[in-house]
């Protein structure tokens, strides 16, 4: 007897997120890292990256198959020889070459209003570099991720937001973080399948506001509540292949880790690390499903070639565009 | 799942690398690779030299074996019992061909994994230990010496001006030829010094003395006041001199620049260069040096003084008056940059008497400043 080759789609169908991790051999792969880091004197801190990457991304799983990871310590030494010069460069024009050749004080404002303006023409070249970087060497079922997010609009996105949040003394803020928000989730792709966002700052202002009056009555910890809310928001109105995000997280649940994240940093003087990052994961995941009729047959391979330059660019301008 | 009584026949699921579709197979491990069976009743054969492991080295973690490039073909299977098969099959192969060991790996067990983590650690103390004690001063004297003096000179400039603005130093033109003077001295006794010294004396109630990298001298209005002869300042000077000359500060920096190089490199997400700007800024505003930098300061500024035949009395002088100083509620910000009064002291004093010189037959020649000290040394404010 043949059984039919795949089940027809529950238009109820829970799709979960998981993660298998373990704080103890996550430890191993730290120490075996540190220790080969420190003997190369930094150089092999590309592999290292690839080895604990490999082993995160190894250990999370969707609807029952693990992701992977494909990046090489090869790619990114070569990513980062790319990225160091331009990085280095512009601090070195700036700083040092600038002010050596004409000896006026003036000189020192123009040099670092020239960094500062350079800074800013390379952030979003760091973000799209490394969020296409990272999800091209992303991989779910043999399926790869990409990025197709260009410096253009990203720079439009960047440059109205920071007008507008002056202009509007911060009021723009929510409408900014979601605008970005949409570019990320909207030029992502899995395959051939684009995931759809609906957000829109309208819907943050109002909590934005409230979160704003209670920050000092509430010592800051009503932001909890406000990433909790926000992050289920972005999350509720993000959709994918037919079916649509759904995040339970709560402030309570956010508070709840962190402080416990806190405590086992500072009792184990950092050694803890690890199992910080193992529960922060399994946190961050098992409060994230896809729900619906997941149609993952219609999506087929759309491999994208990444340089790892931008990924490495991210890395020295101190941006992690995967973050939230 | 095994099938039972066949322990080379598992289920698993393929990736054809092209669609997101699971496919259920059976493979059947062969003895020269991989049989494939799909349901439809087509196959696939792998010869095990053409397959990778990707994934299945951890604990909780499927066997993934990929096929071909760039974007693989590949199986996953659940049960780890599949790769001690695997692995027993091929150990039997790789035998024959040599330079292929270790082609698919499992996971470690619990009491390895500790192991491991136990040497690792120890290994990696011992390595930060001996970077620190051999190999980061190693490569600073390596170093330092290849940085051109044009860039320490510029660099010191630029320092000089951050820590003594234009409308804060004291401007007044007997002060500064007197203090010039001084220096005008010390410097005669090195003529072959790749660098030129130039004083900046800072209106400012700080008890403080710095030197930045080459040749720029910065000294506080307080600390002027405080000093009863010349000789006392020419101590301090060939004594801030001598940070100068021996290249403490570049040292400092190239030492503070390769620790948040390596610190950056092992903690990765800590931005390498951004770090590096960051340490270089602070290395050189404070100019703190060590215990040792001190103490050759002390001891080369104090041969610089005989040299020039400047009476070492005062340098070990105003030492005297600093330990005085020291019991004192405010301790001077000189002594939080300038550590352990006391040992140095000594140290001066024996250096001082096992060389005497400037001698009897060779008279120390009085500073011209001496003749209306007392009237210039207050002349800022």
């Amino acid at each position: 007897m043949q059984p039919s080759p795949a089940a027809p789609p529950d238009e109820r169908t829970i799709h979960r997120l998981r993660f298998h991790g373990d704080g103890g051999e996550l430890f191993g792969i730290f120490v075996v890292n540190l220790l080969l880091t420190l003997l190369t004197l930094g150089g092999y801190s590309f592999w290292a990256k690839v080895k604990t990457r490999q082993y995160l991304w190894g250990q999370t799983e969707f609807a029952g198959d693990r992701f992977g990871f494909h990046g090489t310590g090869k790619e990114l030494l070569l990513g980062w020889v790319q990225a160091a010069p331009l990085f280095g460069g512009l601090i070195l024009i700036t700083s040092l070459l600038l002010p050596t050749l004409w000896d006026d004080p003036m000189t020192n404002v123009v040099g670092q209003l020239l960094l500062a303006g350079g800074f800013v023409l390379l952030l979003p070249l760091a973000i799209i570099g490394s969020m296409r970087y990272r999800l091209s060497r992303t991989s779910w079922r043999g399926i790869r991720f990409n990025f197709h997010g260009g410096y253009r609009e990203l720079f439009g996105v960047l440059l109205r937001s920071f007008l507008l949040t002056g202009l509007t003394l911060g009021l723009y803020v929510p409408f900014y973080q979601t605008n970005l928000r949409r570019f990320m989730v909207e030029h992502s792709r899995f395959g051939s399948a684009a995931p759809a966002f609906y957000g829109d700052g309208r819907d943050l202002l109002g909590r934005y506001v409230l979160t704003l009056l209670l920050t000092i009555p509430t010592v800051g910890l009503i932001w909890l509540w406000y990433v909790a809310f926000q992050r289920r928001y972005y999350w509720n109105q993000t959709c994918l292949a037919g079916a649509r995000f759904h995040c339970t997280m709560t402030g309570s649940g956010l508070l709840g880790l962190y402080a416990v994240n806190l405590a086992m940093i500072v009792l184990s003087l950092g050694l803890a690390t690890p199992w910080v990052t193992v529960r922060t994961r399994r946190f961050d995941l098992e409060t994230l499903t896809l729900q619906g009729p997941l149609d993952l047959d219609a999506i087929t391979q759309q491999a994208q070639a990444a340089t790892p330059t931008g990924e490495e660019l991210s890395g020295l301008l101190d941006v992690d565009a995967l973050s939230g | 799942m095994r099938y039972p009584g066949n322990t080379t026949t598992w289920p698993g699921q393929y990736f054809d690398g092209r669609t997101a579709r699971r496919r259920p197979v059976t493979i059947v491990l062969g003895p020269s690779g991989l049989d494939l069976c799909f349901v439809d009743g087509t196959g696939a054969f792998w010869p095990y030299g053409e397959i990778t492991q990707t994934q299945g080295s951890y604990q909780n973690e499927p066997v993934r074996l990929e096929r071909g490039g760039p974007i693989p073909e590949a199986v996953v299977v659940e049960d780890p019992a599949f790769l001690d098969a695997l692995q027993r099959i091929t150990t039997n192969q790789t035998r024959q061909l040599a330079g292929q060991t270790r082609q698919f790996a499992g996971p470690q067990s619990r009491a390895r994994l500790a192991r491991l983590i136990a040497l690792a650690g120890a290994a990696s103390l011992a390595v930060i230990a001996g970077l620190i004690l051999w190999g980061i001063p190693a490569l600073t004297e390596l170093v330092t010496p290849l940085i051109p003096t044009s860039w320490e000179i510029a660099l010191g400039d630029s320092v000089a001006q951050q820590l003594a603005p234009d409308d804060q130093r004291c401007n007044d033109k007997r002060l500064q030829a007197s203090v010039d003077g001084i220096l005008a001295r010390l410097a005669a006794a090195r003529p072959d010094s790749p660098y030129r010294f130039h004083i900046t004396i800072v209106d400012g109630p700080v008890f403080n003395a710095f030197a930045a990298p080459g040749g720029q001298i910065v000294i506080f209005r307080a600390m002027l006041q405080a000093m009863e002869t010349p000789e006392e300042l020419a101590g301090v000077l060939a004594h801030e001199m001598q940070h100068i000359e021996r290249r403490h500060a570049m040292k400092a920096l190239v030492r503070d620049l390769s620790i948040a190089a390596i610190v950056g490199a092992v903690f990765g997400d800590i931005t390498g260069i951004g770090a590096l700007a960051v340490t270089a800024g602070r290395t050189l505003t404070t100019l703190h040096y060590s215990r040792d930098t001190e103490s050759d300061a002390d001891r080369e500024g104090l041969a610089l003084l005989q040299a020039a035949r400047i009476d070492p009395m005062g340098m070990v002088r105003f030492f005297e008056t600093l330990q005085q100083q020291e019991g004192g509620a405010d301790l001077p910000a000189y002594l939080s940059t300038h550590p352990n009064t006391a040992q140095r002291l000594a140290e001066m004093k024996a250096l001082a008497t096992a060389t005497p010189v400037p001698s009897e037959s060779l008279p120390a020649e009085p500073l011209p400043a001496n003749a209306n000290w007392n009237e210039v040394r207050h002349l800022c404010r």
